[in-house]
């Protein structure tokens, strides 16, 4: 075995470069993963961590039904004997500078439990009373401030000046959180005599089940941690199937490689076997081999992960902001579990991935220095049927799937099907084209290919894969925009919008600006207080509005009378989004559930229409229904249909009636929502191109694998008087067709990718069908691309196969 | 090959320390608050305790706001059966420099110009063959905004821990986590004012004092309740102690803590003596005593009066060594007595770092054989930690009972 070490240490002397190209193979693909994975994790656990933090120990809250808690409530349970810990919150979010913050108002004199985030700081005491302020480092540095600075903390109408008292090492649960005395948070944010929820140990929760309730619910932060994660599982689940196949093409490089390597010490294989090593040590030599890269590449990986998931929080957090409603962490925060994990994980994939080689390297028979090409090629030209059966079962589960992690296995197990198959059709495909070249260069370029697909096929896989993401998720993103672009477009009939932060619209505004001459109708929208897990909004809609709702199902009534309009005008029925549609598997015509002040009701749904506003969806009632089960009368926002309106009248109209307030053109919304989508696809590119990027490790190391396989041909070529620079535009050649053979084969899978991503698995993910097109500029984008890394992987390889002497090839082979 | 190794070995060594840096949770903190800031020289707007003062009762049970530190201090040993026990509720209080509400915005309910912390504990001396000594000991913190804690001439409380008066006494109810009592406290003599009419000096600067009243033996019946059965209270009975203290940063800079001691004798007397120690371990000169007869009549001792000498440290588990056991001598009143805890470990592991629990007090031993016990009481040690371990957090003036 000492011997076998031996060789092994001499062939990675030797081959430092082709060593360090599938260290970075390896890397690149635990990173990718690693940061995905970390990522996820800081997602769901910046939401309600904070508390934890602060009590040193996890928490259940008591959060209100409507609106926010009286502060009596506290003070009647803590003073109740047997009473538990309990914390006051008061939460508020405010911007500080460009940055949205979490201020967290505490009672600094509870959880100063030997666990928390604050135990043994003075500070605690002094946080009293005070306009100081406690920070995260990580938010410190965010910030740019530290212990002493001054922060203004703001709202729309309001704005605090804290200095900053403490700023403490801290989990990252404390990030984007500014935590302040409770008087600071109800005197500055209009928060006087309100809690926003009250947390207590865990244990306490039958204490609070025994409690008298008024108007309460009780959640644990697994359940907060839950609803957050169930909220954002679109996101993360689309970029967690990314960061899969990132590995995978990192795996592929990895197998390219050692392929490589295989290649290369051939004859030393051949020479032991005929010395007597037995096949068992020559395969533990290689496992060994591959043991080692997955050690370091993978601890490499796991570093570089670490700092990738930073930079992907960064391109997350304000998208996630903008959806989720709250801020997201700033830094991940792993562990060793997770990293252990990812370390295993990626060792026994890189034991897979190698198995090609190893039964390659078994197979060498003792004192075969070179190998039969005519073999190999036979053999790889065989089509691999086995694959049929994980596409088959991936189209079924597919088809099937009621859950997004069907789905999502049916796409991962097709593509895996499709990553066998395209290199025997690309290589089939270059075979018939072959023909055409005629017996120049060109022909002898893609003949050289064709002798090597075997060495190839990997990187053409993964390649093809890593176009098709791109192009995929690409016609994903651009079909899913045009789509809320549309869907923004219908929705926004009125031609100017009023908004107020809260309902301080009054019915005497709404006709005092009917009265206008200009103003031929409005439209009136009001969030609804009620515990149900979706968004309930009042509408009151004249006859334009109507226009804006794309229908997915309508009830048809049998007369004007009895149409679904009068009815919901009426109060009798209600309309819900596609996605609460999908969530609780409604149609039109049955009953809803509605939590209203007067109890429960049951009404019928009238109609389903198309939204993209939120995942959990949204069931809208008509104001009259609302005014009289809820007794409110004010709106939040205003919609005016004019007729040569000036907007100034408007303005004068509101001059001395509302504060506050905003008017808004549809463009203005549009531009405002497009932005919001635009950020929340951010990381979707940034990850197509990491995958891209691994790809074309994959394809620089087959084509070396290639050049060294194919030595004697090229050698023989430059020995009959090809020069330096013909025979490196032969290996460019070679390189660019393979790209773009790969962006060509990347077509259909992109249209497979496209497909699922927007009609199986948007609507597992998020509740809402996208309307399927046909964007075709990622395409364009895609074999731009390909052509690009097709010319740079090539730069390389015929570099180093051009500058080898040619004796010293023909010395080498023979 | 070699070269390789030792390469590899140090880049592993790398990655792996990197990733155990990135993995590591923050260091947790010690779990001792540090409220120095608090207890440390008053800021000018509280009033300094510079002379005796007529007390008013029942007014001046209640808080003084004015003054920067304050506490409510009970000690008791009690009996359930063959089970000794003992327990220590204090109610302390605590000044504090806020910031008033801006003019223009309406002050939030829980303002507070006081911080409040409670310390609860019940020392359970268990059962001979049944069951092991246990010491509880619960914290909390509370504001007095929203009325969440507070002292009036009829009760003190923090949250649901209530001392209540009653005609002749106070009513405690306290249930911590896992264990409480309820108690009912009947003063059996007359109170006694320590120090000069009530006025105590502890150290040579102005404003070195506190203003010192004490109950030193309270009749106690009720029950206790131990996590071994919450819901089988256990009837109790015994005798105990009460301190009331308030001034505005009464130590000295110079010193470094105390040793307390409150003893029921047997034959009727009750002993308070306590040594302050300086920084350099010796014994302030203002120690101070007080032995109470069974009519109230009380007798003052100065430093040079007594003599307090440890005999047996014992070593908590963060190496912290207490002086347990003592001999205590007062040869003007013919007592000296041997001084062993009711079990070792009643050691304060909360924000502040201290001793205290129950004692068992006998005769000192003239000759060979078993003491002789004549009484019990309470002793607190404080300022240990501090200096057995310099870098812990725990102030140098521990907001534990200052005699």
């Amino acid at each position: 075995m000492r011997l076998l070490a031996s060789a092994s240490h001499r062939l990675m002397m030797q081959r430092q470069g082709q060593w360090l190209l599938a260290l970075l193979g390896m890397a690149a693909g635990v990173a990718v993963m690693a940061g995905v994975w970390l990522m996820q994790q800081a997602l769901v656990g910046s939401i309600e961590r904070a508390t934890d933090l602060l009590a040193g120990e996890p928490t259940v809250s008591v959060v209100p039904d409507h609106g926010t808690l009286p502060e009596d409530i506290y003070r009647t349970w803590a003073r109740q004997s047997g009473a538990p810990e309990l914390y006051p919150i008061v939460e508020q979010q405010v911007q500080v500078d460009d940055q949205t913050m979490t201020l967290i108002g505490v009672d600094p004199l509870m959880g100063l439990g030997p666990s928390s985030a604050l135990a043994g700081n003075p500070v605690a005491g002094q946080l009293v009373g005070t306009r100081q302020t406690v920070m995260s480092a990580q938010t410190a540095q965010t910030l740019g401030v530290a212990e002493g600075d001054q922060v203004v903390a703001a709202t729309d109408n309001q704005a605090v000046t804290l200095d900053v008292a403490a700023v403490v090492e801290t989990g990252p649960g404390l990030d984007q959180t500014l935590v302040v005395d409770i008087t600071t948070a109800q005197e500055h944010f209009a928060q006087l005599g309100a809690l926003s929820r009250i947390d207590a140990p865990i244990a306490a929760r039958a204490w609070l089940q025994a409690q008298p309730n008024d108007g309460w619910s009780i959640i644990t932060a697994s359940e907060q941690r839950a609803s957050a994660a169930r909220l954002s599982r679109g996101m993360r689940t689309n970029l967690a199937a990314m960061s899969l196949l990132a590995l995978a093409v990192g795996l592929l490089v990895v197998y390219s490689v050692l392929s490589f390597l295989l290649v290369q010490r051939r004859p030393t294989i051949a020479m032991m076997r005929a010395v007597g090593v037995q096949r068992g040590h020559i395969v533990s030599q290689l496992l060994g081999e591959v043991s080692l890269l997955a050690l370091i590449g993978g601890g490499l990986g796991l570093v570089i992960g670490t700092e990738l998931a930073n930079a992907l929080l960064a391109l997350v957090s304000e998208p996630f902001d903008a959806l989720y409603g709250h801020p997201a962490a700033h830094r991940v925060d792993p562990s060793w579990g997770v990293y252990g994990a990812i370390w295993a994980g990626s060792i026994v994939m890189a034991w897979l991935s190698v198995g090609g080689v190893l039964k390659e390297a078994f197979q060498i028979p003792p004192g075969q220095l070179v190998r039969d090409h005519q073999q190999a090629a036979s053999r790889s030209r065989s089509w691999p049927r086995w694959a049929l059966l994980p596409a088959v079962f991936g189209v079924g589960l597919i088809v099937a799937a009621d859950q997004l992690i069907h789905a999502l296995v049916g796409l991962f197990l097709v593509l895996a099907a499709c990553a066998v198959w395209v290199p025997q059709l690309g290589f089939w495909l270059l075979d018939r084209c072959r023909h055409g070249l005629g017996r120049g260069l060109l022909y002898r370029a893609w003949t050289m290919v064709l002798s090597a697909q075997h060495r190839l096929a990997p990187a053409l896989s993964a390649l093809s894969l890593a176009l098709a993401l791109s192009a995929g998720v690409g016609m994903m993103v651009l079909g899913f925009r045009g789509a809320v672009d549309d869907w923004v477009s219908r929705l926004l009939q009125a031609d100017v919008y009023l908004t107020t932060r809260e309902d301080t619209i009054t019915p005497t505004i709404k006709a005092a600006l009917a009265a206008e001459p200009g103003v031929v109708a409005i439209s009136t929208t009001r969030r609804v207080d009620t515990p149900d897990p979706f968004n309930v909004v009042a509408y009151g809609l004249p006859t334009p509005a109507w226009a804006g709702f794309d229908w997915i199902a309508q009830s048809t009534g049998m007369s004007e009378a009895a149409s679904p309009r009068v009815a919901f005008d009426r109060g009798q029925g209600v309309l819900i989004s596609q996605p609460l549609a999908n969530k609780t598997e409604r149609q039109v015509g049955e009953l809803i559930d509605l939590q209203t002040p007067a109890g429960s009701r049951s009404l019928p749904i009238l109609g389903i229409y198309r939204d993209y506003a939120s995942e959990q969806g949204t069931l809208a009632i008509s104001a009259s229904l609302h005014e009289r089960l809820w007794g409110k009368t004010n709106f939040d926002s205003l919609g005016l249909y004019t007729q040569g309106l000036d907007v100034s009248t408007i303005d004068r109209v509101l001059a001395d009636r509302l504060e506050n307030h905003q008017l808004t053109t549809p463009d203005e919304i549009q531009r405002q929502t497009l932005q919001v989508f635009d950020q929340t696809f951010r990381v979707s590119w940034a990850l197509a191109w990491l995958v891209g990027m691994i790809a074309s490790i994959a394809l620089i190391s087959a084509l070396l694998a290639m050049g060294i396989e194919q030595g004697r041909a090229y050698a023989t070529l430059r020995a009959v008087g090809l020069t330096q620079r013909q025979l490196g535009r032969l290996v460019i050649q070679q390189t660019l067709g393979i790209a773009l053979l790969a962006a060509l084969l990347a077509l259909p899978l992109s249209v497979i990718i496209h497909t699922v991503l927007s009609v199986t698995i948007q609507p597992l993910a998020f509740g809402w069908e996208v309307p399927w097109s046909l964007p075709w500029t990622p395409w364009v984008m895609t074999a731009v691309i390909a052509a690009c890394v097709g010319v740079a992987a090539g730069v390389y390889p015929a570099h180093v196969i051009a500058q080898k002497p040619s004796a010293q090839w023909l010395r080498q082979l023979s | 090959m070699r070269q390789t190794l030792i390469v590899f070995v140090i880049m592993m060594v790398t990655v792996v320390a990197w990733l155990n840096h990135r993995a590591s949770d923050p260091e947790p903190a010690d779990g001792t608050l540090s409220l120095g800031g608090l207890l440390g020289e008053a800021p000018a707007n509280f009033e300094t305790v510079t002379g005796p003062v007529a007390f008013e009762f029942p007014k001046d049970h209640a808080m003084h706001p004015d003054f920067r530190n304050e506490w409510w201090y009970f000690t008791g040993r009690l009996d359930a059966g063959d089970r000794p026990l003992g327990f220590q509720f204090t109610l302390f209080r605590f000044g504090l420099d806020t910031t008033p509400a801006p003019d223009d915005v309406e002050p939030s309910a829980w303002r507070t110009d006081h911080l409040w912390m409670g310390h609860l504990a019940l020392s359970d001396g268990g059962l001979a063959g049944v069951s092991e000594p246990r010491f509880y000991q619960q914290e909390r913190f509370a504001r007095d905004g929203l009325a969440l804690a507070g002292a009036t001439e009829s009760q003190w409380w923090l949250k649901d821990w209530t001392v209540t008066a009653v005609d002749d006494g106070w009513v405690l109810d306290l249930m911590g986590d896992g264990f409480g009592l309820s108690l009912t406290l009947t003063p059996t003599r007359p109170m006694t004012l320590q120090g000069d009419a009530g006025f105590s000096q502890k150290g040579p600067e102005p404003g070195n004092a506190s203003h010192y009243y004490s109950h030193t033996r309270l009749s106690a019946e009720g029950e206790v309740f131990l996590d071994e059965g919450l819901s089988q209270p256990i009837a109790v009975e015994g005798q105990a102690w009460l301190d009331r203290e308030w001034g505005s940063g009464q130590l000295s800079p110079t010193q470094s803590g105390w040793d307390w001691f409150a003893i029921h004798l047997d034959d009727g007397r009750d002993v308070m003596v306590y040594r302050l120690r300086n920084l350099d371990h010796t014994m302030s000169r203002f120690s101070k005593g007080v032995v109470v007869w069974p009519d109230g009549e009380k007798v003052s001792l100065d430093a040079e009066d007594f003599t307090l000498q440890p005999l047996r440290w014992w070593a908590d588990d963060r190496g912290v060594e207490w002086p347990v056991a003592w001999r205590v001598e007062i040869p003007s009143q013919d007592i000296d007595l041997l001084v062993e805890p009711l079990f070792d470990d009643q050691r304060w592991d909360q924000s502040v770092a201290y001793w205290e629990g129950a004692i068992d007090v006998s005769r000192w031993p003239r000759h060979e054989g078993a003491p002789t016990p004549v009484g019990r009481g309470y002793l607190e040690l404080s300022g240990y930690a501090e200096r057995e371990t310099p870098g812990h957090r725990a102030s140098q003036t521990t907001p534990t009972q200052a005699p």
